[in-house]
């Protein structure tokens, strides 16, 4: 078993990966039913025939008994192949991982062309696409063809630069008219949703927080009270992660579902309703840059009980889109099927006969611009929420920490100074800070950040769970007394919960000011750089930059890097890099801000319109469709299972 | 969950009568806890051979089957090697993909070194050509921080004391 | 020849020590052990020249598995723990001289944490674990760590890590040994992050201890196929293997590079203890330099003294030169009996 689409992102070493081998716990279901007096007598074989399956043979010729069926060759007893599910990934903690190395044969882009050509499957099939997709794809065809496009005949490659909006056009065109899709939507108008709604949860625990004030280091995590700071839910990496490594961390995330499951959500109820079909009749394929997607996909939060249907039939990779493409003769370059003479000999599956003309036409506003970060701007829309509904103006600044884009801390303070003290220019009070925080090692620091502030104990994760008794890692008995000591005393000397007048040291208040949220993502780079995404193609790396072979560094020093061992890994870094700021570049490429406005009000007026409908005004309901919840991956570990 | 078992249903053996050698007395103490303190005047007198040695694991259950690994040839007296203070216990898994040899390997380990003196030092090795990942398991049974790690682990050390539970026998029928 | 004899017992752990550590500003020693306890020892030099060691402390330290690493910062005022319970413990005394106290516990390793390290600078902690990972941690103040860097190269179990001691070139350099039977030397690249720029192979097992050479060109690996390799630098992104020494009979646990008495051309006294229970110093000098074609050539190396049995029929699992002016003859090794022992090597 093997992935379809190739791996990515094997050369960053900031990055999640599988820790421990997959090993699925083996529990004995069929005990043997003989005595002990007898077992000499049960002697029995495995063979294995020629297709690699597994057969029981007992010594004598006689099949074995224990569960009927009989159905092998000759006389023995097919065995099952041991199968590892991802609702087996998703209930157990024997590895904290990304999808990428997860065996996952439900979720891939064969099992979207076995249903598209299943004549018996009637489902009316929907695809959505990530603009994260669209922008590696969008950052792969535009270096694709300009090298190529001086010699060879595609002349009609007008600029080399193509934008996302052509890429999607290309592959609404092949998701229709060659896979036979119904429909073929962005996610942005899910974001938009989901955005909203992320804000609001925010405005809600900020409320809430605000109330419980009278004590700031108390934040019991019951369900009606969801503390602060907010960390971003969209991204299942991270979602994974901490709730297998860091359950103290789940309260402070997001109930706001992610874009892919609002569009779930609205495909499958609000389209669904309007094409007249219920959930388990429509077939809905997302187009994510991230493996990890397909496991939150695969949540059983995500799962419709009364009709059995996920919001998310199938999640396939950037590069399995691509893959499928390049499979059907589909040339994303020119937008067209290759010449017949040069196209794999593949039967298209084009989808039986479908009574297209019967669906109505779904308007939804076409890949909208949310500014801020590739990423979702989760951050930014709460910023922008902040700026557009203050009473004073507020000024926003960013510090970069460490020069690293994947980490920067965003102050909003009110810009009218109190000149009240002295002649000096005071800045105003702080009303929120919020963070940028991409890739493992970033996502460790505001994990520890966070603890500390809040006041839980960071890490119930291995150690916790390794330990015996509950107990957590290093006693907090003996080593926690010295510990909150400390960051008493530190505490002391700063204005602590944030919301005292900044009249003395601004700098100590910025730096004391806790944090109200977080943009997590687990990639470095952020969703642009998805595990799921393209590859860089072969070379893009530095031509022009100062590194040439037998070059002198920067500092000073003679390197080879035509040298064994050296070069290959620390090229592909660089490349990866160079190669995600290409793709980040694309994101942005045909953002039209001018427009943003005007489409964003009939965003936001189709989004009213839509909950009317779904939820008719019922603010429970709303949540039940758009939030969802965590829970702790316990690790009652099957002895057997435990990998040492 | 649904689970595999490596072999459902493997040959089982009767196990070989042989038994009565002097150290019947040893049986008791060594299995209880004989701790680290008693090297020196004893040990050197105690004459350690392959029997004795095959008799503190012959009984060790097989993690997955109510059988000890006597039964199931997974240990025999010829595939254990007493070279001074050196010892050498081979054993054959009862498939080749089985995965339950590390776990096996790591019983005939806490076995030893619970009741071996500790002048001696064990190699645990799977018989050459009886397991696919046969130097994985190897170098895994071999390096002791795994086995001092693994055995700090409290399910895992449940399951070893499970598979020791009448370790002491020595091939004797459970009265 | 040299000989080795006996300074001091120190016993104490109630179960296999694991390692041994020399304060490198206070007169202090420091052991771990399976126990989970950390024990301290001062030392002083009496009237009549003879070392004389006292225990002073035991740390209980509160992990709830085996103590496996522990690692003093260079100003010999912080100890860090590295623990089977995933974890790192950060120990102070209280106000520079009372009570051990834990400071913060760094937490991020999935499985067992098998070695922690500080930056000759002191401020760079590096710590390896089971998970196959390396982290870097920044020390920042009052106990306050950020995480630099996850370095995910090892594909198995990461048994060691030590920086350089002394830093021939502006960058510091970071190994580690691995279960992977390899070792990775990283940097800070300086405008990204840590990375990996060179993987050594060449053992045929598990690489148990890392050493660097007193002048920082030379990396000495321990492992379990019995033998030390030398590497040495041989460009300033390349390392290569110039000597492979069949060292011990069984594993090759720990290896420690200290200044020995040096002579002309010395490159030190290298320490190598192993599961063979024996503990043994070598001795190694540059190369003769006869002609100037080959960067590569193996420095000599002659093994001046032999202990058999160093701590009964026990394993060695850690062997430490003292690093102090004066006592560079002086050596410490842990074993499996639990004790510390203090040697010393005499002509």
């Amino acid at each position: 078993m093997a992935f379809s689409g190739a791996l990515t992102l094997t050369d960053l070493n900031d990055f999640i990966t599988p820790s421990q081998a997959c090993i699925k716990p083996v529990e004995q279901t069929n005990k043997p039913e003989v005595k002990e007096k007898d077992v000499g007598a049960a002697a029995t074989e495995i063979h294995i025939d020629e297709s690699g399956s597994y057969y029981e043979v007992s010594r004598n010729g006689v099949t074995a008994t224990n569960n009927g069926s009989t159905t092998g060759v000759g006389q023995g007893k097919k065995l099952e192949q041991a199968q590892i599910s991802l609702n087996d990934c998703l209930a157990c903690s024997g590895c904290i991982t990304s999808a990428e190395s997860v065996l996952i044969t439900l979720q891939s882009h064969t099992e979207v062309l076995t249903v598209l050509s299943n004549e018996q499957d009637e489902r009316i099939p929907i695809i959505s696409i990530a603009p994260q997709s669209l922008a590696s794809l969008a950052a792969a065809y535009s270096s694709r063809t300009h090298p190529t496009t001086s010699s060879s005949s595609s002349a009609n490659g007008t600029s080399a630069q193509l934008t996302p909006r052509e890429i999607f056009h290309r592959i609404r065109e092949f998701c229709t008219s060659i896979l036979g899709f119904a429909y073929v939507f962005d996610t942005n108008f899910a974001r938009h949703l989901a955005l909203q709604e992320h804000v609001n949860e925010f405005l809600e625990r900020q409320k809430q927080s605000q109330v419980a004030n009278g004590d700031t280091t108390i934040y019991p995590s019951t369900q009606a009270s969801l503390p602060l700071p907010m960390l971003a839910s969209a991204c299942p990496g991270w979602i994974c992660y901490a709730e297998k490594a860091h359950s103290e961390m789940l309260p402070f995330i997001a109930r706001t579902k992610s874009p892919q499951q609002v569009m779930g959500t609205l495909v499958k109820k609000w389209i669904g309703r309007k094409i007249g079909k219920n959930p388990s009749e429509i077939y809905h394929v997302s187009v994510m840059p991230c493996y990890d997607k397909k496991l939150e996909a695969s949540r059983q939060d995500f799962f419709d009980e009364i009709f059995q249907a996920r919001e998310v039939d199938c999640v396939v990779t950037t590069g399995e889109l691509e893959l499928m493409m390049k499979e059907l003769g589909w040339d994303l370059g020119t937008g067209s099927l290759l010449p017949s003479d040069t196209t794999p000999s593949t039967s298209i599956p084009v989808n039986k006969n479908l009574p297209r003309e019967r669906l109505p036409t779904i308007d939804i506003p076409e890949l909208i611009t949310h500014p801020g970060t590739s990423s979702g701007s989760y951050l930014h829309a709460i910023i922008h929420h902040f700026i557009s509904t203050s009473p004073v103006p507020l000024a926003l600044s960013v510090k970069a920490i460490r020069n690293a884009a994947d980490y920067e801390e965003y102050t909003l303070r009110e810009s009218s100074p109190s000149d009240n003290h002295s002649s000096t220019v005071i800045p105003g009070k702080i009303v929120f800070k919020g963070v940028k925080c991409y890739g493992f090692r970033n996502l460790q620091n505001v994990v520890r950040k966070v603890g500390r502030e809040r006041g839980v104990r960071v890490g119930s994760g291995a150690a916790g769970r390794l330990g015996t008794s509950g107990g957590s890692g290093v006693a907090t008995a003996t080593a926690g007394r010295g510990v909150r000591r400390l960051r008493a005393a530190r505490k002391a000397q700063g204005p602590g919960g944030g919301n005292e007048d900044g009249n003395s040291n601004t700098a100590v208040e910025e730096e004391e000011k806790k944090f109200d949220y977080v943009e997590v993502m687990a990639c470095p780079g952020g969703c642009v750089n998805g595990g799921g995404q393209l590859r860089p193609p072969a070379i893009v790396v530095p031509s022009t930059s100062s590194l040439t072979s037998g070059d002198v560094d920067v500092e000073g020093y003679k390197r080879n890097w035509d040298g064994e061992g050296v070069a290959p890994s620390v090229s592909s870094k660089w490349g990866d890099r160079e190669w995600t700021k290409k793709v980040e570049e694309a994101y942005w490429r045909d953002t039209r801000l001018d427009d943003e406005r005007c489409e964003n009000s009939i965003a936001d007026q189709l989004v009213d319109e839509i909950i009317k409908e779904l939820c008719a005004g019922d603010d429970d309901e709303r949540k039940r469709l758009f939030r969802t919840e965590y829970r702790a991956v316990e690790s009652d570990v099957i002895g057997l299972a435990v990998k040492w | 969950m649904p689970a595999e078992v490596f072999n459902p249903n493997p040959v089982v053996f009767s196990p070989t009568k042989g038994l009565g050698r002097k150290s019947e007395l040893l049986a008791q103490s060594l299995w209880i806890d004989e701790p680290t303190s008693s090297d020196g005047e004893v040990d050197d007198v105690e004459l350690i051979d392959q029997d004795e040695v095959f008799d503190l694991i012959r009984s060790i259950y097989d993690p997955e089957h109510p059988n000890t690994l006597e039964e199931l040839r997974v240990v025999s007296a010829p595939q254990i090697k007493i070279e001074q203070n050196w010892v050498t216990v081979e054993f054959t898994p009862t498939v080749p993909h089985c995965g339950m040899s590390t776990l096996i390997g790591l019983c005939i380990r806490v076995r030893l070194l619970r009741s071996l003196p500790n002048r001696f030092k064990v190699d645990i090795f799977v018989k050459p050509g009886s397991h696919q990942s046969e130097h994985a398991v190897n170098k895994q049974l071999n390096d002791k921080e795994r086995v001092a790690a693994a055995l700090e682990n409290p399910v895992l050390l449940d399951t070893v004391e499970q598979c020791l539970r009448d370790a002491g026998r020595r091939g004797l029928p459970i009265i | 020849m040299y000989k080795v004899s006996a300074v001091a017992e120190l016993p104490g752990h109630e179960d296999r020590a694991w390692a041994v550590a020399w304060n490198p500003a206070k007169s202090v020693l420091a052991s771990c052990s399976a126990d989970k306890s950390v024990r301290l020892y001062s030392y002083s030099t009496t009237t009549d020249g003879e070392l004389k060691f006292v225990p002073v402390s035991s740390i209980p330290t509160g992990h709830t598995k085996t103590v496996r690493s522990i690692a003093w910062s260079p100003s010999g005022e912080t100890l860090a723990t590295g623990s089977f319970d995933s974890n790192i413990g950060i120990w102070e005394q209280e106000n520079g001289a009372g009570e051990w106290e834990c400071m913060t516990i760094l937490e991020g390793h999935e499985t067992e944490c098998k070695g922690v390290a500080y930056s000759s600078t002191g401020t760079l902690l590096a710590s390896c674990s089971r998970d196959k990972t390396v982290w870097v941690w920044e020390v920042h103040p009052d106990a306050d760590f950020e995480c630099l860097g996850v370095l995910m190269d090892h594909t198995q179990d990461v048994n060691a890590t030590t920086h350089s001691h002394i830093s021939p070139s502006p960058a510091q350099i970071l190994a580690s040994g691995s279960y992977d039977d390899t070792i990775k030397l990283y940097v800070d690249d300086p405008t990204e992050d840590w990375y990996c720029f060179s993987t050594l192979t060449g053992h045929g097992s598990t690489v148990w201890s890392l050493a660097w050479s007193p002048s920082g060109s030379y990396l000495a690996s321990a492992s379990d196929d019995k033998t030390v390799r030398i590497w040495k630098r041989t460009e300033e992104f390349k390392w290569e293997s110039v000597l492979a020494i069949s060292a011990h009979d069984r594993t090759v646990y720990s290896v420690s590079w200290g200044v020995g008495k040096p002579k002309e051309g010395g490159l030190g006294w290298l320490a190598t203890a192993g599961g063979d229970g024996s503990v043994k110093i070598w001795e190694l000098k540059e190369p003769e330099v006869t002609d100037v074609v080959a960067k590569n050539t193996p420095p000599e190396h002659r093994l001046i003294a032999t202990l058999p049995s160093a701590h009964g029929v026990h394993d060695v699992n850690a062997v430490s030169w003292s690093r102090k002016t004066g006592m560079e003859d002086i050596l410490a090794t842990a074993g499996d009996d639990g004790a510390t022992r203090i040697w010393k090597i005499t002509p």
